[in-house]
């Protein structure tokens, strides 16, 4: 799965540590899954859209990982 | 407190805990081993809890879980194999006369059954819960 969660954040002016405090999750969850290297529940997925007030299909894409 | 301070104190105070435990050990009866743990978990849970400079980072989340029970599982695998092989392989040698490895080749053997077992029985109880 690939994501722009990276775009997002740039977007909204966060940083990894601010985005990882506001989602209650530890900053190298948000550097694996800004690297495509985790794939976020779905629980997590929702909670991120929701912050960046997007759909998780504006954020996450499915399909392989390039 | 930081996470990083919060980690490096853990380690320390582990260390000093199996320090001190296996001097008490040496010196005296073995429930002399226990008072360093009971300090440790009061410490332990001094800082984590009660401390005013308590850690405020978060120190688990579905991440570090999945990671967790990745390496537990891989652990156990290792574990189990390697205990019942050379439990197994200790028996074996002790059977064919010679060395008296019979009792470490049974206890590893017997240890890596019952971690086993314990791990088929949590399987059923959480396969029923979840």
């Amino acid at each position: 799965m690939r994501n722009k969660l990276k775009v997002y954040r740039a977007m909204h002016d966060s940083t990894q540590e601010e985005l990882a405090a506001k989602l209650d999750v530890t900053r190298q969850t948000i550097i694996s899954v800004e690297k495509g290297k985790y794939d976020p529940s779905l629980e997590l997925a929702f909670r991120i859209a929701g912050l960046f007030q997007a759909t998780i299909e504006d954020i996450f894409l499915y399909g392989k990982r390039e | 407190m930081s996470k990083r301070k919060y980690i490096t104190f853990r380690i320390l105070l582990l260390i000093v805990v199996v320090f001190m435990a296996n001097i008490i050990r040496a010196e005296g009866g073995w429930y002399w081993a226990l008072l360093p743990i009971i300090f440790a978990i009061a410490v332990f849970l001094s800082i984590r809890y009660l401390s005013p400079k308590k850690v405020k980072e978060v120190m688990i989340d579905e991440r570090t879980q999945l990671i967790q029970e990745k390496a537990s599982r891989i652990a156990i695998q290792i574990f189990v194999l390697t205990s019942v092989v050379i439990g197994a392989i200790l028996v074996v040698i002790s059977y064919e006369g010679g060395f008296a490895f019979s009792q470490i080749g049974l206890t590893l053997t017997y240890s890596a059954v019952t971690l086993a077992l314990l791990v088929i029985i949590l399987r059923i109880y959480y396969s029923r819960k979840l």
